[in-house]
């Protein structure tokens, strides 16, 4: 921290940029709410094996327990095939979690390194590049995901595949757009002049410029991935049985919603909480960096 | 300022108006249907749950064409709901001495709905086309051509002598099409059928709706139902809800969640039947495993019948134990397979060369008839050891590895009798039928083929019996196939709806039909 | 103008293009052959040989695509579908209608229902009514909306049995489907008008109505909505995309006879044909709608008309 002299004026300390966007997130207390609720999520799916049973009660039948409404014994019930449904919530967590997570993972690299060839080189590849990511922008997301999954076949290779294509073009926008924003600086020129190496300058300036915008977009992108998985599993088109992916357990249960609601309520709820949670995470982000709202 | 509040109102007026406009078109036929007061009804609301491919007979092979076409066309001998044969469009036929020709006499006032008389040429060549489609190939496997004689006499010749021709020349497959409209758009006919039949089409909108009409001129007189809406609702249970509002009239096949909710329901009334079909494990003898006589075993010890039935469907079913239905003749009643052994099953599978379980795959398709009993046999391999993993296919591509490339270890099949005789297992079991036939199996078994063939040529009632429950006891002792359950099949209806009855094959007439 | 609308038009041709390009490139790596599709599974191997032959499915890729394209452009014959067997169009005619009627009364609803709610919600700033409306707004957005569709028709037809759930006859069927879909996608807009409308509200011009003694709602109505339009029309035009392809999840719980469960059928039986035709249409669709909104937006804000007035 530096400090920095006013004149008449007690020195106001400089707090580093994260520190103070940090702060600024802990005051936004749904954001905060978002945040214990993710963190939860991860903890379930992490220690999902000490929470209930995978093989007993998530994936095998037991026909005579079969469509139970919640009880004691079985807090959300047990669905069409006698499995146990907070079982399959518990493990239906970490599934998702970790499709979002890696999924994001791979189109943020791949978008990020797009992007920063974009806007680093300039000129014709440039212009290729963008109408890329335009026409594949064009595409609606769930189109693109359905095509893909139905073309190349289910699996979990697949759906990542699916869901991270679409999130590429957003990525490689967000770095694009940075290293344009800074490569026109004239203290870029200054730096390059002094003979700094590109990486320096990459790391120094660019990505922390670029970091924020990335990080609000990870998240609100998590977001509609779960949402994605959720529907093509939906549709058949996702995870295979007995895997307990939340949006085949409410797919399964839709032919039974009418005479037992909770084969569809509950697993709804669950992806509700998730993508609240990072909707609020990615909005409290937004809120605290952007510079007009800072006091 | 101005010009804002009019791009504003204009756009709203746009939207509205096209809003109004599209709907304009869809009240009319909502008027239609509220006919109340004293009259009986003459319109009927049909829920299907899928929507066909094409109304061209010899072009399609499931249910959900069939019900329509049923309406629109006839064959040469009219297989009824009651069960029993009777001549359609053939007032009589006569046999040949050694049974491989049929000489058919038809009706001389039958008309098609465009007008056309219907003539020895037109069922010439329906049949010929029908033979020639690769979709029909069960009910036309013994047939070898039709020939025109004169105006009304028609001759079938077949390959064999054929017990249950008569069944298949009543197929739905075997309609007969008119020959001149049909040559002039083979493509097209599939979309604008046209049938001797007591309803004609007049519309059909893609994922919407098929309208059909009474046939005024139809030669058993016009049916009592005039204007008939096949309404395609492609989820079950909403199916169910407009059935129970009255939106519908009459589902064929609801789903079996909902049984209980309509037989309880005062306003319908639940019919049905058990379905002339089985449901089995089919095996590829051709594959490692296959081959292994005690993995076979392993699996059939493996089977819970009970649980499956519960799990597949909602336990509306019988267990089986014969490679035939029960519908058909020669099926040994008291006959009965493995029992549910777990230990067995694992004991047998470690014999098998696998003490500690393997991984395989099992292939489906969407259809619940398949993948639900595919799940339960997921669970059921999973308890002595077998890592079953689950690959869901497209129907066409599910069909295409399991009967045309027989790229499979062991799948969850399932087959209808075409007709109630045991005989219609040849096409499947026999081992001639491994290249041009039905035996996906690739199951080569020389008793099974000399006892298929005796019994196929046999016209004793008992030795047939006989031979059949011999048939039985060879799948049973080889485990040629694994036979699981069959179900019944239901149809809801408007319980003023009168005429209305379950058939094993789902065949339906709305000529029968008729309001109280 | 009119050379901003036909720079536009044209800037859209590569991009549907490229579309066409990716479709037909992933729809090639499906596996299933397409002769044994149209054949059925009692077909002879001779026999569906014959029709790859006559189908021309065995020249390579980019013979195919550019006879695809050149079919396409030329002939506006797009092919015939693999499992009708008629031309793609004609289902195509049939069914878009229904998939306009869904998302132009999504549209609507998110409009009517949307604006008015971010403009009390912005007007109300802080307030219970605020919280409570991006509250809820929040909520609805993180719910599939497949899920949100289940549990309207959970409630409204199979409990309550106010409104039907499935089919497309009238205006009727609709409501459950545009409202599902709408309420989706109505947090953005609610969010965007809120935003739009509170910076507006703190401009100096604002002050100055109400220190010239207008009435509150001409200050909210006159003044600032229609400086706040804009990013509103923009955000309605953007996440128009994302609408569209709502409708194809939402068209497939309600049964509506829509381009979208057209879509979906056709890719689930490697139905190439129609489903290039399919998603050509929704990006044509898209394009238009974008294309609409930039010509609005240019219409509306007169630093851009002027900038073409110039010209």
């Amino acid at each position: 921290m530096t400090e920095v002299k006013e004149k008449g004026r007690s020195t106001i300390k400089k707090r580093s940029q994260f520190k103070s966007v940090f702060f600024r997130f802990k005051k936004n207390k749904m954001a905060m709410f978002g945040l214990v609720v993710l963190i939860i999520l991860t903890l379930v799916a992490v220690f999902a094996d000490f929470i209930a049973d995978y093989e007993n009660d998530a994936i095998s039948q037991n026909m005579k327990i079969r469509l139970q409404t919640p009880s004691r014994e079985h807090i959300f019930g047990t669905d069409q095939y006698g499995r146990d449904m907070f079982a399959r919530i518990v493990f239906g967590t970490r599934i998702s979690l970790f499709v979002g997570v890696v999924s994001i993972i791979a189109s943020l690299i791949v978008g990020a390194v797009i992007g920063a060839v974009a806007g680093y080189y300039g000129g014709a590849i440039d212009n290729v590049i963008m109408r890329i990511m335009d026409v594949l922008l064009a595409i609606p997301q769930t189109l693109l995901a359905i095509s893909i999954v139905a073309a190349l076949g289910t699996g979990i290779f697949n759906l990542l595949l699916a869901m991270s294509i679409s999130s590429v073009p957003r990525f490689a926008r967000i770095v694009r757009s940075s290293i344009l924003s800074i490569a026109d600086q004239e203290f870029v020129e200054a730096a390059k002049a002094c003979g700094t190496k590109d990486a320096r300058i990459i790391t120094k300036h660019i990505i922390p410029n670029a970091i924020g915008p990335i990080i609000v977009q990870a998240t609100l992108n998590m977001a509609s991935t779960i949402i994605g998985i959720a529907g093509l599993s939906f549709i058949g088109l996702g995870i295979e049985p007995p895997i307990p992916e939340w949006g085949s357990i409410l797919s399964e249960g839709k032919t039974q919603m009418r005479y037992y609601p909770h084969l569809v309520v509950i697993p709804g709820i669950a992806i509700v909480f998730a993508v609240m949670a990072l909707n609020l995470i990615g909005d409290g982000l937004r809120d605290s960096l952007d510079p007009r709202l800072k006091n | 300022m101005k010009k804002r509040k009019l791009m504003c109102a204009v756009s709203c007026l746009l939207i509205i108006s096209m809003l109004i406009t599209a709907c304009g078109n869809q009240n009319q036929s909502a008027d239609k249907d509220s006919q109340g007061g004293t009259a009986a009804r003459t319109d009927l609301n049909f829920g299907i749950i899928g929507e066909p491919k094409s109304l061209d007979p010899s072009q399609v092979d499931d249910l959900v064409p069939f019900s329509v076409t049923n309406q629109v066309y006839d064959n040469l001998i009219y297989y009824g709901t009651d069960q029993t044969l009777s001549p359609g469009l053939a007032e009589s036929w006569d046999y040949s001495q050694d049974r491989k020709e049929i000489t058919f006499h038809l009706r001389k006032d039958v008309k098609f709905h465009n007008g056309d008389v219907m003539t020895a040429d037109d069922v010439v060549f329906s049949i010929n086309n029908a033979i020639a489609s690769p979709f029909t190939k069960t009910v036309t496997s013994s047939m070898d051509k039709a020939e025109k004689m004169d105006d009304s006499t028609v001759v079938l010749r077949l390959k064999y002598s054929y017990g249950p021709v008569e069944y298949c020349v009543s197929s739905p497959q075997l309609s007969i099409v008119n020959k001149k409209v049909y040559e002039s758009d083979p493509e097209g006919y599939g979309r604008n059928p046209i049938g001797t039949g007591p309803y004609k089409f007049v519309e059909w909108k893609s994922g919407d709706k098929i309208i059909l009409q009474a046939f005024e001129d139809y030669y058993k007189g016009a049916g009592k139902i005039k204007d008939v809406t096949y309404k395609i609702i492609t989820d079950g249970s909403t199916a169910v809800v407009a059935l129970e509002k009255g939106e519908i009239d009459i589902i064929d096949t609801p789903p079996k969640t909902d049984r209980q909710n309509l037989i309880d329901n005062p306003d319908i009334t639940y019919y049905e039947t058990e379905i002339a079909s089985t449901t089995f494990i089919a095996i590829n003898h051709d594959s490692e495993l296959g081959k292994n006589k005690k993995f076979r075993e392993a699996v059939a010890y493996a089977i819970d019948r009970e649980s499956m039935i519960m799990g597949a469907v909602e336990g509306v079913g019988t267990p089986i134990y014969t490679p035939m239905a029960k519908s058909c003749f020669g099926w040994p009643e008291d006959f009965k397979f493995r029992e549910y052994d777990v230990e067995k099953a694992k004991k047998l599978l470690a014999e098998a060369g696998y003490p500690n379980g393997l991984d395989i795959e099992l292939k489906t398709t969407e259809s619940a008839t398949y993948y639900k009993p595919t799940e339960v046999l997921q669970d059921q391999l999973k308890k002595i050891g077998i890592n079953a993993s689950i690959t869901k296919m497209e129907r066409g591509a599910f069909w295409d590895d399991i009967l045309t490339k027989r790229d499979y270890t062991i799948a969850v099949s399932a087959y209808t009798a075409a007709f109630p005789d045991s005989d219609y297992i040849y096409s499947m079991y026999h081992s001639s039928m491994i290249k041009e036939g039905q035996n996906y199996f690739n199951y080569s078994n020389p008793k099974l083929d000399e006892l298929l063939d005796e019994g196929r040529k046999s016209n004793d009632e008992e030795e047939r019996e006989k031979i059949y429950r011999e048939v039985c006891e060879v799948v049973k002792d080889d485990v040629a196939t694994i036979p699981l359950y069959t179900y019944m099949t239901p149809i809801a209806a408007r319980k003023d709806l009168k005429g209305v009855k379950a058939h094993p094959t789902n065949r339906m007439f709305i000529y029968d039909f008729s309001w109280e | 103008m009119i050379k901003y609308i036909l720079k536009r038009i044209l800037l859209m041709i590569p991009v549907i293009l490229g579309i066409s390009f990716i479709v037909f490139l992933i729809m090639s790596f499906t596996p299933g052959d397409p002769a044994r599709l149209i054949l059925g599974e009692k077909a002879s191997i001779s026999d569906v040989e014959n029709l790859r032959e006559k189908m021309g499915l065995n020249d390579n890729f980019f013979v195919r695509y550019l006879r695809y394209v050149k079919d396409a452009v030329f002939y506006r014959d797009f092919g015939t579908s693999y499992a009708t067997k008629i031309p793609v169009n004609a289902d195509l005619m049939d069914r878009f209608p229904e998939t306009l009627k869904l998302a132009f009364g999504s549209t609507l609803i998110m409009v009517l229902i949307g604006v008015p709610v971010g403009i009390i919600s912005a007007v109300k700033q802080y307030s219970l009514i605020d919280k409570v409306t991006l509250g809820i707004s929040l909520i609805l957005t993180s719910m599939p909306v497949f899920w949100l569709g289940l549990m309207l028709i959970l409630l409204f037809s199979l409990k309550l049995g106010w409104l039907p759930a499935t089919g497309a006859d009238t205006w009727v069927n609709f409501i459950l489907p545009c409202f599902s879909l709408a309420a989706s996608m109505m947090a953005s807009l609610i969010r965007m008008t809120r935003s739009s409308m509170l910076e507006v509200i703190r401009q100096d011009y604002i002050r100055t109505a109400r220190a010239k003694g207008a009435k509150e709602v001409t200050v909210i109505y006159k003044h600032a909505l229609r400086n706040a339009l804009l990013p509103i029309i923009t955000i309605i035009g953007l996440n128009f995309g994302g609408l569209l392809g709502g409708t194809m999840i939402v068209e497939s719980v309600f049964a509506l006879p829509g381009v979208g469960t057209l879509t979906i059928n056709s890719i689930r039986m490697k139905d190439t044909p129609m489903v290039m035709a399919s998603v050509l249409f929704v990006a044509i669709l898209a394009g238009i709608v974008n294309l609409i909104v930039d010509i609005l937006y240019a219409y509306v804000d007169p630093r851009i008309k002027s900038q073409y007035a110039k010209n």
